[in-house]
């Protein structure tokens, strides 16, 4: 029957199809396959009073390569951010570390090396679009690291892989704790002060201001109100300072409203607003509207940007947060170096006047200062070598850092850049000094959960 | 009598009123009559020989998206046998996707069982799911049960977020070797395969696509194929008819479910972690997209409908990243407006304005059958 002839011919066919499958072939068919052992990174850390330096071992990785990336004249980098979608005012950060980049790439760059970065938009929602994209940035483009991705979900979705194939992970743009675990994960670093540090600065402060407050807590129900709650809760152990209550929100919701009620019916006279996106102006205003009602409010340094604390309008006075970086709208850093030589060759390199007094702008600014300090220390330009100059900087101090605060990691023992940061509190137009600068350097660790 | 022109050497068929269907219609090919069947069978051979030099001869990004392709279309096939084939508007096969994802990762990473072993499950437990929301689904019909569906789109995330001790809540969950190396090689290829990673992953996929694909097409052709286009038509009539609507009906909800499902344990494979994001409302409608755009109702329009839908964003310009979803969404219109019946819908019209005459009327489900006008010459 025809049919039958049809099928025999059909499976001839298709085994020929298979054949052909060995044929031809990708030029990385004769790079050695997986490392095939399944121990934990090579990461040999080291004692904290130890003389060595923290070191990184390249021995379990998915093969190797020291310099892709790297020309005589040139460093590239890539970069998965949202630049679009709701989150896309993040992409901020880029604007700020390109400026900067293109200042410092003008005067020579890095030891004679144009750094770059590539960014690919991710939207931030999806991980597994930043995790395609720095695929992308990591096979095709052959960049050399991966930098200042933007969120927590979406540095826990690369990590493993940029771990496995020994590709740095520098500057993650997130506050999560778990971007300082050089024990498993050596290849990635953060760069922002962790959720932990603002806590106990926040602590500290109300040891001093307010000893006997009674917390409430409104937090995102989630990995980051956690990397809140979590930390204040083990930094008020042996103090008067308690917590009433705990009110959770799920992500993407926007009204609190309910939950701010709880905790004014609590008794609650200290408010932490562990809260991002819209749901932390929501906050401000909720707290704002009680009668009879006026607790020490503090917002999470990711809702102190000018947009949100913006969207906040009046509601936002008097709320502190914790400040680590200067504020452009700040008159006291007029007449600063750092202030001036970010506003001078920032609007020369890109930045329009909203720009330059956007807050993610500065970080953005600062972040890239941290990538060229650390490329520039490092003894050569491998992977490696940077890698572990990321875990081992010696305490710089960069133009836009509050005066005192020093960028310094240790491996294993102090593996967060920033833990100093000083209360400010909002006046409308910028963060009153309130505190003085409190430095977690080396104990962020002691918080975390 | 025939046309003598359509003498086609088939002498049931030059006896035949010419009102009658032909029971194997044949292809005008440059004026001669021919059997569709070894040509079908031809050109379906040079496509699969093409899919499996792919990981061979493309890069490990192209190859990687290439299997999220498949995922796609193996849930939108999913969708298409109860959308397209049966009637009923699902706005929410997202939700078993996640189920399959979710259900798959937990038992490799948590309970380190084989992934076969979890994709089955995740299959299983799919499937289950499907037949509980099949059941109230057969009184609620069009609209009404697009929302429904849509309402439990949305819940999937949140119950996912709730349960964050299981699931790793919104930070979502990864399986990697510095953290459960046990099972990190889930996977990754044998040791003596010669495969890389993502070259293995394809194929297991591709070769899982394939068999839902055949799976799919030999269901809609049976008789129960037929019955469940019955239902989509006209219910009343099939029911008079005989079939069985209700156990069917669910049935159809419980087997599209089960693709989905295993679309998503199929992407756990392919990325090997998971985040409640992946699985919410977007996906649910992207998987109808693919389903509209490749053709409603045909065999291959999942696959063809998932090719676009991944594939589109990255032919856009992508220098204005703010651009491109609404890029996106005027390409889907403008392909809707040139081509309703999706792109083998479009194939199909141009193949039928190429060789009209002897080309009779569909066999499947695509479109109610109507006598052809074309033979009564």
């Amino acid at each position: 029957m025809q049919s039958k002839r049809t099928m025999k011919l059909s499976a001839v066919a298709l085994a020929l199809a298979l054949a052909t499958t060995a044929c031809g072939g990708r030029s990385d068919d004769n790079a050695s396959t997986d490392g095939g052992s399944s121990g934990t990174s090579g990461a040999s850390g080291t004692t904290p009073s130890g003389d060595e330096a923290f070191s990184i071992s390249t021995d379990d990785c998915d093969n190797y390569e020291a310099s892709t990336g790297v020309t005589d004249t040139e460093i590239l980098l890539g970069s998965s951010n949202p630049q679009s979608g709701l989150y896309a005012a993040y992409a901020e950060l880029a604007k700020g570390y390109n400026a900067f980049l293109a200042y410092k790439n003008a005067s020579g760059g890095v030891n004679d090396h144009q750094v770059t970065v590539k960014a690919l938009d991710d939207g931030y929602v999806d991980p597994a679009k930043s995790k395609s994209n720095v695929e992308t940035l990591v096979n095709d483009d052959q960049v050399f690291g991966i930098f200042n991705v933007v969120g927590t979900p979406n540095n826990l979705e690369i990590r493993g892989q940029l771990g496995t194939e020994c590709v740095p992970n520098l500057f993650a743009a997130t506050g999560a704790q778990q971007m300082g675990e050089p024990a498993t994960y050596p290849w990635t670093i953060g760069s922002i002060p962790t959720y932990a540090t603002e806590s106990a600065t926040f602590v500290t402060w109300l040891e001093d201001n307010k000893p006997d407050a009674k917390i409430g807590i409104v937090r995102q129900n989630d990995d980051f109100g956690e990397g809140y709650s979590l930390p204040l809760a083990k930094a008020i152990e042996g103090t008067d300072l308690t917590i009433v209550d705990e009110q959770t929100y799920n992500p993407g919701e926007a009204d609190v409203s309910s939950q701010v009620t709880a905790l004014k019916n609590a008794g609650a006279d200290t408010v932490l607003v562990a809260a991002s996106g819209l749901a932390c102006p929501n906050a401000l205003t909720s707290i704002k509207s009680q009668a009879d009602w006026n607790p020490t409010t503090y917002a999470s340094a990711t809702c102190a940007s000018k947009t949100l604390i913006g969207v906040s309008g009046p509601a936002a006075e008097g709320v502190l947060s914790a400040i680590y970086l200067k504020e452009p709208a700040n008159p006291e850093w007029a007449d600063d170096a750092g202030m001036q030589e970010y506003l001078t060759e920032g609007a020369k390199y890109g930045l329009s006047q909203d720009d330059l007094t956007n807050g993610a702008v500065v970080t953005g600014w600062n972040t890239g200062q941290m990538l060229t300090d650390t490329l520039g220390m490092a003894p050569e330009l491998t992977r490696q070598a940077v890698m572990q100059q990321a875990y081992n900087l010696p305490g710089i101090e960069l133009p836009m850092l509050l005066p005192g605060i020093t960028m310094t990691t240790d491996g294993t023992a102090d593996p967060y850049p920033i833990e100093s940061m000083r209360m400010g509190q909002w006046n409308g137009t910028f963060f009153d000094w309130v505190g003085e600068l409190t430095s977690f350097e080396g104990k962020t660790a002691d918080y975390v959960g | 009598m025939n046309d003598a022109t359509t003498s086609s050497g088939d002498p049931i068929a030059d006896v035949l009123p010419t009102f009658a269907v032909p029971l194997t219609p044949r292809w005008n090919v440059f004026g001669r009559s021919v059997q569709p069947a070894p040509i079908k069978a031809g050109i379906t051979l040079v496509l699969l020989v093409v899919a499996l030099q792919i990981p061979q001869q493309l890069g490990k990004s192209d190859v990687n998206l290439y299997s999220e392709v498949l995922c796609l279309a193996i849930a939108a096939m999913g969708v298409n046998l109860l959308t397209g084939f049966n009637g009923q508007i699902s706005v929410g096969h997202g939700a078993f996707y996640g189920i399959g994802a979710y259900t798959s990762f937990l038992l490799v990473s948590e309970q380190e069982w084989s992934f076969a072993a979890a994709a089955v499950a995740a299959a299983a437990l799919s499937f289950v799911v499907g037949l509980l929301v099949g059941l109230p689904a057969l009184r609620i019909k069009g609209l009404y049960l697009a929302i429904v569906t849509l309402a439990l789109a949305a819940l999937f995330p949140q119950i996912v977020i709730r349960f964050a001790d299981i699931t790793g809540g919104t930070s979502g969950s990864q399986i990697t070797r510095q953290e459960t190396p046990a099972v990190y090689d889930f996977n990754r290829p044998p040791a003596d395969s010669g495969l890389q990673p993502d070259q293995f992953r394809f194929y297991v996929i591709f070769v899982v696509a394939m068999v839902c694909l055949l799976l799919v097409r030999n269901l809609v052709r049976s008789r129960v194929g037929r019955a469940l286009v019955a239902t989509r038509d006209n219910e009343t009539a099939a029911e008079v008819v005989g079939v069985p609507l209700a156990r069917y009906k669910v049935l159809t909800f419980g087997v599209s479910a089960m693709l989905a499902g295993i679309g998503g344990a199929m992407q756990v494979f392919l990325n090997g972690s998971v985040n409640p994001s992946q699985f919410g409302i977007e996906l649910s409608i992207t998987i109808l997209v693919a389903v509209v755009v490749g053709g409603a109702a045909t065999i291959v329009g999942p696959l063809v409908g998932a090719f676009f839908v991944e594939m589109l964003p990255t032919w856009l310009p992508s220098d204005t990243p703010q651009a491109s979803p609404v890029l996106f969404g005027l390409s889907l219109v403008l392909l809707m407006r040139v081509a309703p019946g999706g792109v083998v819908g479009l194939a199909r019209r141009t193949w039928a304005r190429l060789s009209p005459r002897i080309n009779g009327p569909r066999r499947d489900g695509a479109s109610p059958p109507v006598p052809d006008d074309a033979a009564v010459t």
